[in-house]
């Protein structure tokens, strides 16, 4: 951590030796690297390619640094460039969980009701996510790139409208509408799980 | 039954909210932003580099482009030079003999003109180049020799029926008919001896 911390610094300053703009750039990594890293990694789902997302996404600001006085509001600019890298790294076919891999719905419920373990809490707690995430595949692109965004804690339903470039009252509906899908396929497994 | 119901989409609910809210909680690794960092002054040195690259390329490619400008031109300036003879025959700078109207016209002396012969598909521009140096008159026009003026200066001189005398040519005496025999040597006994000697 010391070693890092070091050469944080020297490459702090070194940022700060390059050309006036870069320290902007350096602001923005500081106060929103978190944020567009867990952008990246709700549409991503894997933590190696949401760092390489996010790496590219500051690469993008970099390019243009030149116009960083003209954005107004940074987050929402930045988070909006996270989510269209993100995207196009998902759409480039990096490896994505298939609804048709691993254990299916009906399974990940079962293993999900019986792990009552503590040993088990952490499998479990990552069976979930699977489960989720294969729910909100499922959902049509408009429904689940909202459920996506909603999910980081960063980012309010205004902010979301902003980086998707819609009204803020069809965030909501969105979300009112993908919310209630993924119930009724959450009781089908219920369903499929008691009379099983 | 419409409780069950109701606990039914109550523990859907809870569920969902749980798992939603731990969809995106995940932290990334340690150093990310040191990482982003190092990777914006990578991206940056090698902008760097690439613009000073672009720079001697574009000083490299305006030398070759200047020396192959000068080679052309060299090149061009070698083959466009017309061959000397050429010019030296077709000049129309030379001065047309001074021919008295009542003189008889002397036969010419026909002058030979060396040329080599034009490289019309190798040299097209020296063709072109004697193409337009010709001159209008054909043939061309050269001066007396020392002996035509010797000549036209002897006919210019002397009396019209004179020369009409000297055109003549001198006839041959008149011989008798008996020296006329005994001149002529019977021919008619070579052949028999040519024939006996086969």
């Amino acid at each position: 951590m010391a070693g890092q911390a070091i050469l944080g610094e020297t490459v702090l300053k070194s940022a700060m030796a390059m050309e006036g703009t870069a320290l902007t750039v350096e602001a923005l990594v500081a106060d929103h690297s978190r944020m567009v890293f867990r952008i990246a990694y709700s549409i991503l789902r894997n933590h190696h390619d949401a760092e390489d997302a996010a790496q590219e996404c500051f690469l993008r600001v970099w390019k243009h640094k030149d116009r960083l006085h003209e954005v107004s509001n940074p987050k929402t600019w930045l988070a909006r460039i996270a989510w269209t890298t993100a995207l196009d790294k998902r759409r480039s076919g990096r490896k994505m969980v298939s609804l048709n891999d691993g254990e299916s719905g009906p399974e990940l419920m079962e293993s999900l009701s019986d792990s009552t373990l503590a040993a088990d809490e952490q499998v479990a707690g990552r069976q979930k996510l699977q489960l989720l995430q294969r729910l909100i595949a499922g959902l049509p692109d408009e429904l689940g790139q909202t459920v996506e965004l909603s999910t980081v804690q960063e980012l309010n339903s205004a902010e979301i409208a902003e980086v998707m470039k819609i009204p803020e009252g069809s965030v909501r509906t969105r979300l009112f509408r993908a919310r209630k899908q993924l119930k009724e396929k959450l009781a089908v497994l219920l369903e499929g799980k008691k009379h099983g | 039954m419409a409780d069950q119901e109701k606990d039914k989409q109550m523990q859907i609910d809870d569920m969902l909210d749980s798992l939603l809210a731990n969809y995106s909680s995940a932290e990334p690794r340690p150093g990310l932003e040191t990482r982003i960092l190092a990777g914006l002054q990578g991206a940056a040195e090698n902008e760097s580099l690439a613009g000073w690259w672009n720079f001697k390329w574009l000083w490299a490619g305006a030398v070759a482009a200047a020396i192959i400008v000068a080679a052309v031109l060299i090149g061009g300036r070698h083959r466009i030079e017309p061959p000397k003879h050429v010019m030296a025959k077709t000049s129309s700078a030379i001065p047309e003999p001074a021919i008295q109207p009542h003189a008889p016209i002397a036969p010419k002396e026909t002058v030979r003109i060396y040329r080599r012969k034009s490289r019309a598909t190798k040299q097209p521009q020296n063709a072109a180049l004697a193409l337009s140096q010709r001159p209008t008159v054909f043939p061309t026009p050269t001066p007396l020799s020392e002996q035509e003026q010797l000549l036209l200066r002897y006919m210019t001189a002397t009396p019209r029926e004179e020369l009409i005398a000297q055109s003549h040519p001198d006839e041959p005496p008149v011989v008798g008919d008996q020296d006329q025999t005994e001149a002529i040597p019977d021919l008619t006994l070579i052949p028999q001896k040519l024939g006996n000697t086969r």
